[in-house]
């Protein structure tokens, strides 16, 4: 059995997850920018190209499969499984799962969690370090 | 043991110890905790939320409900039927099998060798090219018609 990959979610709470819509299945491809004019969370399986940005509460979840290829992805929560070259901003907190491969720059302004066995290549932009 | 099982299956992977996911027409709802992601069966079909907007193109190998606003070229795999909610709105160009109209519509749709259907609260203008049609009273309706006539073999 693969130990390594497919943990749970350990920072990104239930709740930002169990209220996601699956707005991108597995083989489906999507090029454009998302934006969300309410809260709410969404789960991509598939391929993404293009920014995404979710208002208040909201969560994006780059499921195991999905491959996104963004100028932007910003929300309040980004739990990242999948693949995804270009730049994450998470208002709260960013998730990496052990299936994550994230080329770019991540930027969180409160939490971060990295599993074992993510992979990261691009800068890493926390919050202050004084406050 | 059944206990001490049970212990060696948490590290394991969570698809055993979470309960099944309830999939409801598209949008999945966790039951108690995180769902393990990998156990997620494909969805039949997915939505493109109220509140969300995008532009751009898609396409998907399965059925879509689209209830936010679209801006842009939707194409669905054959067989699909690509559905505009109430609250939709689409602008360009929607292609499937099958679309059922119910929310506004501004450009063209291709339902190719299935059924063009609007309902009563559908708002559309531009064009339709169809194999079958269906309009309830009430469709506000503006656009071009024309039709696919299936190639027949003799």
């Amino acid at each position: 059995m693969n130990t390594t990959t497919q943990a749970a979610a350990r920072l990104i709470q239930p709740s930002n997850l169990s209220t996601q819509i699956n707005v991108l299945p597995k083989s489906a491809v999507m090029k454009g920018d998302m934006q969300a004019t309410e809260n709410l969370s969404i789960r991509l399986d598939g391929e993404y190209e293009g920014k995404i940005s979710l208002q208040n509460d909201g969560t994006v979840h780059i499921a195991c499969d999905a491959n996104v290829t963004t100028g932007m992805v910003v929300a309040d929560f980004i739990y990242v499984e999948g693949t995804v070259k270009g730049d994450l901003h998470a208002r709260k907190a960013i998730e990496l799962s052990p299936t994550a491969r994230v080329q770019g720059s991540v930027r969180y302004e409160k939490d971060m969690d990295i599993h074992p066995g993510a992979r990261i290549s691009g800068q890493i932009i926390g919050p202050e370090l004084d406050s | 043991m059944p206990t001490s099982e049970r212990a060696l299956q948490f590290p394991q992977g969570a698809p055993n110890a979470q309960p099944a996911l309830v999939v409801v027409s598209g949008t999945t709802v966790a039951k108690n905790v995180p769902a393990a992601p990998q156990v997620h069966p494909a969805p039949t079909e997915c939505v493109l939320p109220s509140g969300l907007s995008f532009k751009g193109e898609a396409r998907f190998p399965c059925g879509v409900q689209i209830e936010g606003a679209f801006d842009g070229k939707v194409t669905a795999a054959s067989d699909q039927t690509i559905t505009v909610a109430k609250g939709g709105r689409v602008k360009g160009e929607i292609k499937a099998t099958n679309v059922h109209v119910e929310g506004g519509v501004d450009g063209q749709i291709i339902a190719d060798g299935g059924l063009a259907r609007f309902g009563a609260t559908a708002k559309f203008t531009g064009e339709v090219t169809y194999a079958r049609i269906g309009i309830e009273e009430g469709a506000d309706i503006e656009a071009s018609m024309k039709k696919l006539t299936p190639k027949v073999s003799i």
